[in-house]
């Protein structure tokens, strides 16, 4: 099982992208890797929590953040604490590089979901990966 | 009018919106490429009306200063997007081959992935 924790700023995109993937195109593939969506209220977290506080569940709880990056790589962003505490076993995190064209182009849409299912089929190897751009 | 119930704050993440982790530049992002709140609220559905609001009134006061640093952030992740290609952890799609191969080639690697699974688990594979 795959459980991808779905950060605040993609809620509507990943809404979007797990229809997708049950879409008669998707499905099978979907079934295959058993992906699950964790939203934030499903695992305890609330909407402010810091990303310090969410990387941490992330590595504790075995789940893959799936989120933008817009923020500055200030003391608490999710960038200072992969380079302060990321190593070669932490969960790399999925980063959208275009969420507006995510929710528009269904194209772009299949590009994220074909590259996220072929990242998924090596999951343990992308351990210690840092960031990983979709698409 | 009452965005003076909403701050934006600063945490050590860039400016964001006070009792939610969404920021300015999340906001910024969306509104500097011409998108209304009706969208903005679609991808993000967690963010009030006078949360958008009290982000839109910090933009009008720093737009330029905003516009630079979403550059930076774009700029940011082609240098990010490059890195991993470098480190041979870029996935890239074979245009060149046709999305009907892609998917056969992909199933089978799930169906191989899926049965040595089985194999430590010990139960039946079911495909559509």
């Amino acid at each position: 099982m795959i459980s991808l924790l779905i950060d605040v700023n993609l809620d509507g995109q990943a809404e979007r992208m797990h229809a997708r993937l049950q879409s008669e195109e998707w499905v099978e593939y979907f079934d295959l890797l058993d992906i699950h969506f964790l939203y934030f209220h499903d695992v305890g977290l609330d909407r402010d929590d810091p990303d310090s506080l969410v990387w941490q569940q992330c590595q504790e709880h075995g789940y893959w953040l799936f989120t933008a990056n817009r923020n500055q790589n200030d003391d608490d962003s999710l960038e200072s604490m992969m380079r302060r505490e990321g190593n070669e076993h932490s969960l790399p995190v999925f980063t959208v590089s275009d969420a507006k064209r995510m929710m528009r182009s269904t194209p772009y849409l299949d590009r994220i979901v074909e590259k996220l299912l072929n990242y998924l089929l090596t999951a343990e190897a992308l351990r210690g990966s840092g960031r990983l751009f979709l698409p | 009018m009452n965005t003076n119930k909403v701050r934006i704050i600063d945490v050590g993440r860039g400016p964001q919106i006070e009792g939610h982790r969404i920021t300015v530049m999340d906001v910024f992002y969306y509104v500097h490429r011409d998108c209304d709140f009706e969208f903005i609220q679609t991808a993000m559905p967690s963010l009030k009306r006078e949360e958008y609001e009290a982000a839109m009134e910090y933009i009008r006061g720093h737009y330029e200063e905003l516009a630079e640093k979403d550059e930076q952030i774009e700029e940011r992740n082609r240098r990010g997007i490059e890195e991993q290609k470098a480190k041979g952890l870029y996935f890239e799609i074979d245009e060149s081959i046709p999305l009907e191969q892609r998917l056969a080639t992909l199933k089978q690697k799930l169906i191989a992935k899926r049965e040595a699974e089985q194999k430590v688990t010990g139960g039946d594979l079911v495909t559509h």
